[in-house]
């Protein structure tokens, strides 16, 4: 048991883990956290757009089917519940991306 | 003293007609042409002897290649690396027409601060996904819209969110470009205007004057940021749209 436990000492990597913590906080300020505000907007944007697209959908789809105004109305609380999911995914994405990190 | 929105008119510089359609060669199309050839020198002049260990130049553009293939292996895999072309073509297109916009004084114009242009290359990408995604899959490309395992009334919920989100890429896709391209160009136009008003006020106009001169020297280096970044998530985002086409998730 106690071998066992030198054992893993010996591989364990916390010492390089520490080193890449503290690396992590101790590094100066970078671009990309000037990027930061841009890729906010752009997911602010993500949300607005689907809104504004479901709406115009739903107000085509009402134009042709004659079902005034009710489809424009679904669309709109869909595009809603989408925007959010949408937005929610897009930071999502950009936080998984590490190719400018 | 031209207003804030001038910039962005539209010139007809040599009028062409086609078959009842206005084709005429503009300073947007002029500024992308400029754009193309900026692009292909930096590109020729950079491989046009390659060596194994790459001077200045040849670094510059094996560096901008490599950010693209990356960006592409981690978010869609090896079988991303087929699409690196496309989407290394509208990255460096995209951060050309920014970047070269922001000249000042040679009355450079910015091509992708018009949804005409944007959204035209946000339907490029997405006929490619759309045409990708049923080329490899038939119409299994729709189980990208139902979720897995879920029930009829809330899959059908989810199908209504998801295609709707999906509709919606193009637009968000071109809107955000061309919003964060009109937006800093306006509000460098604006500061510029008042750098004019406030050095001609009173008896100290260089101290009024300096002020907004000073902030339009900062926005300015936010511009080129905010350029770069911008060219960076058009190109990003299509990659993720790509990778959902290919994958499926």
């Amino acid at each position: 048991m106690f071998f066992a436990l030198a054992d893993d000492r010996q591989n364990d990597d916390l010492d390089r883990r520490i080193a890449e913590a503290k690396a992590k906080i101790d590094r100066p300020v970078t671009a990309g956290e000037g990027a930061a505000e841009s890729r906010g907007w752009a997911v602010g944007i993500e949300f607005v757009g689907t809104v504004l697209v479901s709406a115009a959908l739903g107000y085509f789809i009402d134009r042709f089917a004659g079902t005034k105004p009710w489809v424009m109305i679904a669309l709109l609380v869909f595009g809603f519940i989408a925007g959010v999911y949408r937005a929610q995914t897009t930071s999502a994405q950009f936080d998984a991306d590490d190719t400018t990190k | 003293m031209a207003g804030p929105m001038e910039q962005f008119a539209i010139k007809v510089l040599h009028p062409i007609k086609a078959g009842g359609y206005d084709l005429s060669f503009t300073n947007s199309s002029l500024w992308m042409a400029i754009a193309l050839a900026g692009v292909a020198v930096f590109l020729f002049v950079g491989t046009a002897k390659p060596q194994l260990v790459p001077g200045r130049w040849q670094a510059a553009v094996e560096y901008v290649y490599d950010f693209v293939r990356k960006m592409l292996d981690e978010n869609v895999g090896p079988e991303g690396r087929r699409f690196a072309p496309l989407i290394f073509s509208i990255f460096i297109f995209v951060l050309a027409c920014n970047l070269l916009g922001l000249i000042p004084w040679v009355g450079s114009f910015t091509p992708t601060s018009h949804v005409a242009v944007t959204l035209g290359l946000a339907i490029i990408v997405f006929v490619t996904v759309c045409i990708v995604g049923f080329a490899r899959h038939g119409f299994h490309f729709f189980s990208l819209f139902w979720p897995h395992g879920s029930g009829v009334i809330l899959g059908s919920f989810v199908f209504v969110i998801e295609v709707l989100s999906f509709l919606s890429r193009p637009f968000t896709l071109a809107i955000r470009l061309f919003a964060n391209m009109t937006a800093g160009h306006v509000l460098l136009k604006v500061f510029g205007t008042f750098v004019v008003a406030l050095g001609s006020f009173g008896a100290l106009p260089y101290v009024f004057g300096v002020v907004p001169l000073a902030v339009n020297v900062a926005l300015t280096a936010l511009e080129v940021l905010i350029a770069v970044v911008q060219a960076y998530v058009f190109a990003l985002l299509a990659s993720l749209y790509l990778n959902d086409a290919i994958n499926l998730h």
